[in-house]
């Protein structure tokens, strides 16, 4: 499997069922940022386009009052419990969009190259390396992009999926000959 | 093409952003008070100038952020960005 | 054929291999190597094409993109393109080319009675001509255009695959001939990444035609070859090769487009895009775009077999082609010399050589002259022979003044003339990006001056004319450019270059012609049939400004953008006018630097592409039942659901009557949901809502109006407490982002210091609206821990429980009048509740139902639709709808527009009922509303319908309209006039069934 993936120069794949909640507090409240980064065990990220991986939630500076924090299935409500309750007596936001969302992911040699049909984010590794995490538009559907080792992971709206597969698999056709 | 500095995400694509017009409008909570010419006057006048503007945009495609810009309406370039509640930068004025 | 006219030896072509091609039907072959135009010349073939206005007969004029004759319709079917340059065709085996503006045949074309008439038909002759009668234009442009068009567009979808490419650099170069490839070398070195484009198949530009020139000690093409070697190894640096810059545009973002199977034509692998728009952002812009020789404006300069002097170099030591056999080249300055020279070497019989100048003494005429060259000093070219080929040339002495001839002209026999006029520096990119061109006198150029963008110009783009200079000021532009963009480098080392010496000369514009000039034909712009008479009779008639002139004569408005005809043109205007070039000005040049196809400007935006189509997590079950869908915006909405031998109108119908008399479901997961939370969330909603939020009970619902600043209504929904600090507030499907946008303006801008967020959940749920009199037994049948009793759960309120076995908020709400329940759930679980839903509705005759059915129910009750009964001037009291509107409240938007003078006035338009006097007679959308009908339009207006349809329950027709003084002329009967009848309409409330409003509330 892994000699197969390296043998594709762009593999696009639609990520699993996943949990998905939207925070939104004040980040220059030092109270605050502890309560969450207890709850996310790893600093909640406040420079903007970086991301932050804790041991069950990697948190997406989405601007600066909100971040997107990804979590395995199984951990959503008990992450959502843990932070309403880390918070509750802050003024914060902590939504469930699970199903808003549909995640892809594109890696690969040709991965950069692949999204640069339709993204005008300098995709090199010099201007966006591992972690940094941008919501930006992939030819007409908003997304946001982060860039993980093997490539980049993308989330589009539940809507917008259908569209999104069609298009990431069309402009992967080049690459598959 | 233009080039807006979000001042959170930095230099990105006009398409990412909406523009929302004149900045600096205060729009007065007890407008009981003011006259249908005054109210008139923030509803619909704006200003039109050649050259430096200060107009609202909103990162609608990026940090979802509405922010200020100072634009020189005639060179279609951007001469400062700041975020709302702060002051026309000074250079810029 | 045999490529009669291939040179035994030499050239950048492979004679290993042949390739087969046809042109107008007749079968050639060439090689790898070869353009289309280079293929035609080695087998003899000159005349390619039809001038534009006068039909006359045109050869290949030049070797590059800047060729005005040779357009060509290429290839077949729907891959046909037409107008490409067969100087920029690559050849390939099966290629297909036809010439173009000629019937029946290129050698026999009846339009060339156009040339006959040619003094018939002079500048400005469409528009002294066809002007009266006015109307009568619309006939003549038909004909014009038929007469006048190039080539033929396909008729069917483009086979080709487009794609778009996103790239940024710290250095672009445009253009990889000497200057531009040492300038990618210079700051590939540096580190800096690097994109060099060139528009040829092969890197290298002139240096690839110059034989004679030496880098390092070595050919120059071996620089060439070692430099692309080194580029192409750099990590930094991406080569692209057929990729012409088209556009240069504001913050250095220049378009690029790449033609990446073009040269393969219809055998390109089906994977690959034919053509890909690069755009670009390049912190630094190195042109490296070079020059383009000027041709000499001359009597009857336009015969096929005349050409450029370097092209037919470029043919001779590029191609290995040998365009004639006696070769007249007339030139006014030394590189004339260095095309005969080539050519004498190559075996071509060097007739004469004709100079305008006396006595020049470089070291190229010094060669030609040793070499026993005739030369022919002070004379210049009077006339031209030859129908469909040039075979001779007539020349005389000029007059020191250089506008006349002295004495009487003689003839020269010869079947080629390589005319040279200097050189132009090629400033179109410059041009495009704002930078202003100056004007260097002594060789009568424009070169670039100030720019207004992070670039700069190297090589015979800026000026210079050496392959030296080329190679010296590419180097250090490449070098400083990578320094501007943050990359630390040292002064890269200069080339030893050999070259002959090539000095620039003073212009020549315009070769006195040996007939009256009205009827020389000295052809200025080629591609538009413009002449130098012409330019002459339109600054007669008064046109001063060299735009003015260039739209009357069309002298550079043809897909070349007068690329070989522009300064001739405008020295030949200055002349008339008797001012400076300066003085009248330069043209400007647009994008796209050449004609550039829509198929990679649209790329893959097509077809399913085109814009996303957004369904909602229950489609499949909706077209799994046969559901005809509506697109309300980027949503796809099930419309109704026909059964088998239904027509929409029966079909609306039936789900219309099912939803007040048993049950319907409707898919309403397209409406806007967000998620409000905070402490201020209730002021909040107080603000933006027309009505009073603060004391909403937990678990209620209540209805709100969003006006403008203006006091008009921009949208309205339901908004549900779920706890003391969280709201869910829904908005119309269509206003969902621009409500989201307009509340975080006012969160982040005009009220910060309230303590509220916003999430948007419009995709975390599906909702499922289940209406009419059975729908609480059907919810009843699906939950076991909601208590569905009427008072136990009212109407306006919010229960939360399973619903299916499925967590759900639902929200007891309605659009349609009837008894009315809004499930939500998790979007993933929203197919699963819908069937189960179904399942349990079988006993209650449960009814699937579109939007259609949705709008009529809501018509029936009088409930409007934002967007339908409002455009953007509607207030709520113009709607009958001032109930909603607090009288108490100190603040909201929109509160005081209400209270405007032009708000409150008398004879707004208000909304109203209209019944029709024919029950079955159902108004047209959008029909206006009379009171008195005159003959024929203008009419005076009340105003117009907004809504109408077929009211099944009511069993009539049914109209929303908003009307002028609506509300005063219930009661009164008006008129809607249509184009074939005029309708009688009754005003009513605008309430139709259950106006009491009591089946809610059952
Ligand atoms: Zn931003």
């Amino acid at each position: 499997m892994a000699e197969m993936m390296q043998d594709t120069p762009a593999a696009i794949a639609a990520l699993p069922e996943s949990g998905k909640l939207i925070l939104r507090a004040d980040a220059d409240n030092a109270d605050i940022r502890a309560a969450i980064g207890g709850v996310l065990t790893a600093p909640l990220p406040v420079e903007p386009l970086t991301s932050m991986a804790g041991d069950k939630a990697t948190a997406l500076w989405l601007g600066p009052d909100e971040w997107l924090l990804l979590c395995a299935e199984a951990d959503r409500a008990g992450l959502q419990q843990a932070l309403e309750t880390a918070l509750a007596s802050q003024h914060a936001s902590v939504v469930d969009v699970s199903d808003s969302y549909q995640g892809f992911s594109v890696t690969g040699p040709k991965a950069a190259d692949l999204l640069s049909k339709g993204c005008a984010i300098d995709l090199h590794p010099v201007a966006f390396g591992e972690g940094k995490v941008v919501r930006t538009l992939l030819a007409k559907a908003d997304i946001t992009l982060l860039r993980i080792e093997a490539g980049f992971q993308l989330y589009v709206l539940r809507s917008f999926a259908e569209y999104t597969r069609l298009w990431l698999d069309d402009a992967g056709r080049e690459y598959r000959g | 093409m233009l080039t807006i500095p979000c001042p959170w995400c930095g230099e990105r694509d006009v398409h990412e952003f909406r523009s929302g017009g004149e900045a600096h409008l205060k729009r007065e909570r007890r407008a009981d008070a003011l006259s249908d010419a005054e109210w008139a006057d923030f509803l619909f006048l704006r200003a039109n100038p050649k050259g430096e503007h200060a107009e609202r945009w909103y990162h609608v495609h990026g940090c979802r952020r509405w922010f200020n810009a100072v634009r020189n309406t005639h060179t279609d370039t951007i001469l400062a960005v700041y975020k709302p509640g702060e002051a026309k930068p000074e250079a810029a004025q | 054929m045999n490529q009669s006219h291939r040179l035994p030896a030499g050239g950048r072509i492979d004679r290993s291999r042949s390739l087969s091609f046809t042109f107008d039907g007749a079968r050639y072959s060439g090689h790898p190597g070869d353009t289309l135009a280079s293929a035609l010349i080695a087998n003899g073939v000159h005349l390619v094409g039809r001038s534009f206005k006068y039909h006359r007969p045109r050869g290949i004029l030049t070797a590059g993109s800047e060729e005005p004759n040779a357009l060509i319709q290429l290839g077949l079917g729907n891959r046909t393109e037409p107008n490409i340059r067969a100087t920029q065709i690559e050849l390939y085996d099966g290629l297909v080319a036809a010439s173009q503006n000629r019937f029946p045949s290129l050698e026999f074309d009846l339009g060339a009675v156009n040339d006959t008439l040619s003094p018939l038909i002079p500048a400005g002759f469409y528009y002294k001509t066809f002007m009266w009668p006015q109307r009568g234009w619309m006939t003549y442009e038909r004909a014009i255009r038929r007469m006048a068009g190039l080539g033929r567009a396909p008729d069917g979808p483009d086979p080709d695959r487009y794609e778009y490419r996103h790239a940024h650099c710290d250095v672009l170069v445009a253009g990889g001939g000497a200057a531009g490839l040492a300038a990618a070398l210079a700051a590939g070195r540096a580190g800096a990444r690097v994109i060099i484009a060139d528009e040829q198949a092969e890197m290298g530009g002139w240096l690839l035609s110059e034989g004679e020139t030496e880098i390092s000690a070595k050919p120059a093409v071996d620089w060439v070859g070692k430099a692309v070697t080194e580029l192409a190894g750099m990590e930094n640096v991406t080569l692209l090769r057929r990729t012409t810059a088209f556009g240069y545009y504001d913050q250095n973002w220049l378009g690029l487009v790449e033609r990446v199977t073009d040269h393969l034509g219809p055998y390109a692998a089906d994977h690959l895009p034919r053509q890909r728009l690069w755009q670009v952002r390049a912190k630094q812009v190195v042109l490296a775009t070079g020059a383009i020789e000027r041709p000499l404006v001359f009597a009857q300069n336009d015969r096929p077999g005349i050409m450029l002097a370097a092209s037919l170099r470029s043919y001779i030591a590029r191609y290995g082609a040998r365009p004639g056999k006696a070769l007249v080249v007339f030139t006014n300055n030394d590189s004339g010399y260095r095309t005969a020279l080539v050519a004498h070497q190559a075996g071509i019989g060097v007739t004469a050589i004709i100079d305008t100048r006396m006595g020049a003494v470089g070291p190229l005429p010094q060669a030609a002259r040793a070499a026993g060259l005739r030369i022919y000093e002070g004379h210049a070219i009077i006339a031209t022979s030859g129908r469909l080929r040039v075979d001779g040339v007539r020349l005389g002495k000029l007059a020191a003044s250089g506008d006349r001839i002295e004495g009487s002209g003689f003839g020269i026999s010869c079947d080629l003339v390589a005319m040279s006029g200097g050189w132009n520096p090629n400033v179109s990119l410059f041009s495009q990006s704002r930078g202003k061109l100056d004007f260097r006198a002594e060789d009568g150029v424009f070169v670039p001056g100030q720019s207004f963008q992070p670039l700069r110009s190297a090589g015979t783009c800026n000026g210079v004319l050496s392959t030296a200079e080329c190679l010296a000021e590419g180097l250090a532009a490449g070098a400083e450019a990578a320094r501007e963009a943050g990359f630390a480098n040292r002064k890269p080392a200069g080339l030893k270059v050999t070259e002959p010496e090539c000095p620039a000369a003073a212009p020549f514009w315009l070769a006195p012609p040996e007939k009256p000039l009205a009827r020389a034909k000295c052809f200025v712009d080629f591609q538009n049939d413009v002449t130098a008479a012409d330019l002459k009779l339109a600054v007669r008639e008064g046109f001063q400004s060299v735009e003015h002139v260039k739209r009357y004569t069309t002298t550079g408005m043809g897909t070349d953008q007068g690329r070989t005809s522009n300064v001739n043109a405008l020295a030949i205007v200055s002349a008339t006018l008797g001012q400076d070039i300066p003085a009248v000005g330069t043209t400007t040049f647009r994008p796209p630097y050449t004609p550039t196809s829509f198929g990679a400007i649209a790329g893959r935006n097509i077809g399913a592409l085109f814009d996303p189509v957004r369904r909602t997590p229950i489609h499949d079950w909706h077209a799994a039942h046969g559901a005809k869908f509506e697109n309300v915006g980027q949503w796809v909405r099930a419309w109704y659901y026909p059964k088998p031998g239904e027509d929409m109108h029966a079909a609306v119908n039936r789900e219309v009557k099912a939803a007040r008399t048993g049950v319907g479901i409707l898919d309403a997961s397209t409406l806007g949901k967000i998620e409000v939370k905070g402490p201020d969330a209730a002021e909040f909603l107080n603000r933006v809502y027309t009505n009073s939020w603060l004391k909403l009970g937990i678990g209620k619902a209540r209805y709100g109006l969003m006006l403008g600043e203006d006091g008009m209504v921009r949208d309205d929904g339901v908004t549900v407490r779920l706890g003391e600090d969280r709201f869910l507030m829904s908005t119309t499907t269509g206003n969902a982002a621009t409500v989201m946008t307009s509340l975080e303006d006012y969160l982040q801008t005009e009220w910060p210091e309230l303590k509220v967020y916003l999430t948007s959940v419009t995709e975390q749920y599906a909702t499922l609206t289940i209406n009419g009199p059975k729908s609480r037994e059907l919810l009843a049948a699906l939950t076991d821990d909601i208590d569905t009793g009427n008072e136990a759960f009212p109407h306006m309120s919010l229960r939360e429980g399973n619903v299916a076995g499925v967590p759900a908020r639902v929200i007891r709400i309605s659009f349609t009048g009837e008894l009315s329940y809004e499930i939500n759930v998790r979007a993933s679980q929203g197919k699963a509740v819908w069937e189960a839903l179904m399942k349990a509705g079988e006993p209650f005759g449960i009814t699937p139902y579109g939007t259609e059915a949705m709008h009529v129910l809501r018509a029936e009750k009088g409930f409007i639709i934002v967007g339908q009964e409002t455009d953007g001037s509607m207030t709520p009291g113009d709607l009958g709808m001032d109930w909603i509107v607090s009288k108490v409240k100190p603040d909201f938007v929109g509160k005081r527009s209400l209270a405007r003078s032009d708000t409150v006035r008398e004879g707004r338009k208000q909304l109203v009922g209209l019944l029709t006097e024919d029950r079955k007679e159902v108004l047209e959308e959008g029909a206006h509303v009379v009171e008195t009908v005159l003959d024929k339009p203008p009419m005076a207006m009340l105003g117009h319908v907004t809504s109408s349809y077929y009211s099944p329950n009511l069993e009539r027709s049914i109209a929303l309209a908003v009307l002028k003084g609506g509300r005063s002329l219930i009661g009164k009967t008006l008129s809607v006039p249509m184009p074939d009848k005029v309708i009688r309409v009754t005003v009513t409330e605008p309430v139709f069934f259950d106006p009491k409003g009591e089946r809610a509330n059952g």
